[in-house]
């Protein structure tokens, strides 16, 4: 295909440019080979590597400091908020001639009426202000903590964007993440806290949960330490309410949005750890005890689904306990332990043996 | 470039119904490209600066009367070039030089011939690059940004630029044409095997 490339063709092709412009050692690989089998395009791959450098490295060199990007905007928004003049003069006018009809007693009860509306004009005002945003960014190489106003806590990843307003609102909690970041939220039944991330919304009452939403990813993943989520898309085609297109999520669960099709599915975390603490896993100890009560145990333990058929376990018996290891480490042991093997599928464990003797 | 520009009508939409985060979300994404662009349109940085800022005021004062966007980076480049230009006095639009300051930085022959295969080079044959693309005339290295950096569609370069799509074909065309010029005459000065290696495997 690379044969009868352009330099155009070549600065079109999605992974030519992230080579160049991210240049991952793999992508290097790859790049290299295809030198190789087409070394008649060497000059035409040079001159587009080199001018896609240079434009970048042009355009990269005119960019604001951060300073003149928060000024302009702070400038931008004062703007946005004048109240046009001549509209205000003529409310005070209007308002002036008003308090004199009161003064010449033409009814008291326009006037309460009046002045109440003076004064939620006045709160509107002081609401602008205290709804100003708050944005951080990380970008240091580090996790970087974040305490949101409500006391709950936003762990950030490198190169993580977080917006959210100074004061949470009455009725919600509400922050806008790009990139990953693993959440702490204070329970607070009446006010529920919502995550949007790019295509998908998090909603929450009280729990701890990641997302991962880079801009150049093609999905989204939100992954659930504790509590149950909701996930579900901004906006839906099918229901008025989008979150009937969404997934209800519960520990060690995680959903995978892909932006493509914008749809939704049910996996386990990659390493899905204990729920219960170290404590009570230490009570989850079995001397030659039969495996279902085993299995049972670790569904407890690990608040995941496992599918088996009771009947032809009935003779299988083991002798383990339940530590600090993974749902999948755990697995393995007890599958090496009786000879079986298990898979999964979307979020359960199907486990698969033949029985024992 | 798909789910990006999804993501964009997503927050326009939401700007449109007045969430200032949204709003700011678009300013924080876009504000840095086309500070930059619109520096490479004239150098001015104040006046680029008020150029931006009249944009987004704008934006935000007409959300209500705006309709939705197929591409908001498009919309907002096109807007900031017309705010750009008409800022400027209008006979001195077309003659305003893309880059004042490199322009005067012209490629030398002899100082290539002098050269020697080393790292140095390198960095010479790059400043050459560059140095011919801010020589290039103003709108083809424009139309280059546009197309290159910012991915923009033959049609959607002529509509910001104002001029027809074959226009634009033409104008990247011609680009890309002197750069292999220039290439055939650099890679000849320094027989580019060893560079190509320090290239491709440093």
């Amino acid at each position: 295909m690379y044969q009868n490339y352009t330099a155009d063709d070549f600065l079109q092709d999605t992974a030519f440019r992230k080579w160049v412009l991210q240049g991952a050692p793999s992508d290097d690989a790859f790049w290299a080979d295809v030198l190789l089998n087409h070394p008649e395009q060497r000059d035409t791959i040079r001159q587009a590597r080199e001018l896609l450098l240079m434009l970048h490295e042009q355009i990269e060199a005119d960019f604001p400091s951060e300073q003149q990007v928060d000024l302009l905007y702070k400038r931008i928004w004062a703007n946005t908020q004048e109240i046009p003049v001549p509209l205000w003069r003529q409310w005070r006018v209007w308002a002036a001639a008003a308090s004199i009809s009161v003064v010449l007693g033409l009814g008291g009860w326009w006037l309460t009426q009046k002045s109440n509306h003076l004064i939620n004009n006045d709160q509107a005002a002081n609401q602008v202000v205290s709804d100003q945003l708050e944005q951080v960014n990380n970008n240091t190489s580090r996790v970087l903590t974040v305490n949101l106003p409500d006391g709950s806590q936003a762990f950030l990843e490198p190169r993580t964007q977080l917006h959210y307003r100074k004061a949470f609102a009455d009725t919600i909690r509400e922050v806008f993440l790009v990139g990953e970041a693993f959440f702490e939220v204070q329970k607070n039944p009446d006010k529920p806290f919502l995550v949007h991330s790019n295509a998908i919304t998090t909603k929450v009452l009280g729990t701890s949960f990641r997302v991962k939403a880079y801009q150049q990813d093609q999905q989204i993943n939100v992954m659930v330490k504790t509590g149950r989520v909701s996930v579900f898309p901004v906006q839906s085609n099918k229901h008025l309410d989008p979150e009937q297109d969404g997934l209800i999520l519960t520990p060690n669960q995680q959903a995978t949005f892909t932006k493509a099709d914008a749809h939704f599915t049910r996996t386990l975390v990659a390493k899905p750890a204990p729920l219960l603490p170290q404590a009570e896993l230490k009570l989850f100890s079995f001397r030659n005890a039969p495996l279902v009560e085993i299995l049972q145990a670790i569904e407890k333990a690990y608040g995941v689904e496992i599918i088996f058929d009771e009947d032809r376990l009935k003779n299988c018996r083991l002798t383990t306990s339940l530590g600090s290891e993974n749902l999948f480490e755990k697995m393995d042991i007890i599958c090496e332990g009786v000879g079986a093997s298990y898979k999964l599928v979307d979020a359960q464990i199907i486990f698969d043996s033949k029985g024992c003797d | 470039m798909g789910a990006t520009d999804q993501e964009d009508q997503l927050y326009w939409n939401r700007f449109r119904n007045g969430e200032e985060v949204a709003f700011s979300w678009l300013y924080q994404r876009y504000v840095r490209v086309l500070y930059s662009y619109g520096m490479k349109l004239n150098r001015d940085s104040d006046l680029v600066e008020d150029a931006i800022q009249d944009m987004f005021t704008d934006l935000w004062r007409t959300r209500s009367q705006l309709a939705e966007a197929q591409s908001v980076r498009f919309y907002l480049f096109r807007s900031l070039r017309r705010k750009i230009h008409r800022s400027l006095r209008p006979d001195t639009e077309l003659a305003q030089p893309f880059d004042e300051g490199t322009d005067l930085w012209q490629p030398t022959l002899a100082s290539v011939e002098a050269s020697m295969i080393s790292d140095e080079e390198i960095a010479l044959q790059s400043s050459r690059l560059k140095s011919w693309l801010t020589s290039l005339p103003a709108r083809q290295y424009e139309a280059l940004i546009l197309r290159y950096y910012q991915d923009f569609s033959y049609a959607e370069i002529a509509s910001i630029m104002n001029i027809s799509e074959q226009g634009a074909r033409n104008m990247i065309q011609k680009a890309l044409h002197t750069l292999r010029r220039l290439a055939i005459v650099l890679s000849l000065c320094f027989l580019g095997i060893g560079w190509l290696l320090k290239i491709f495997f440093r």
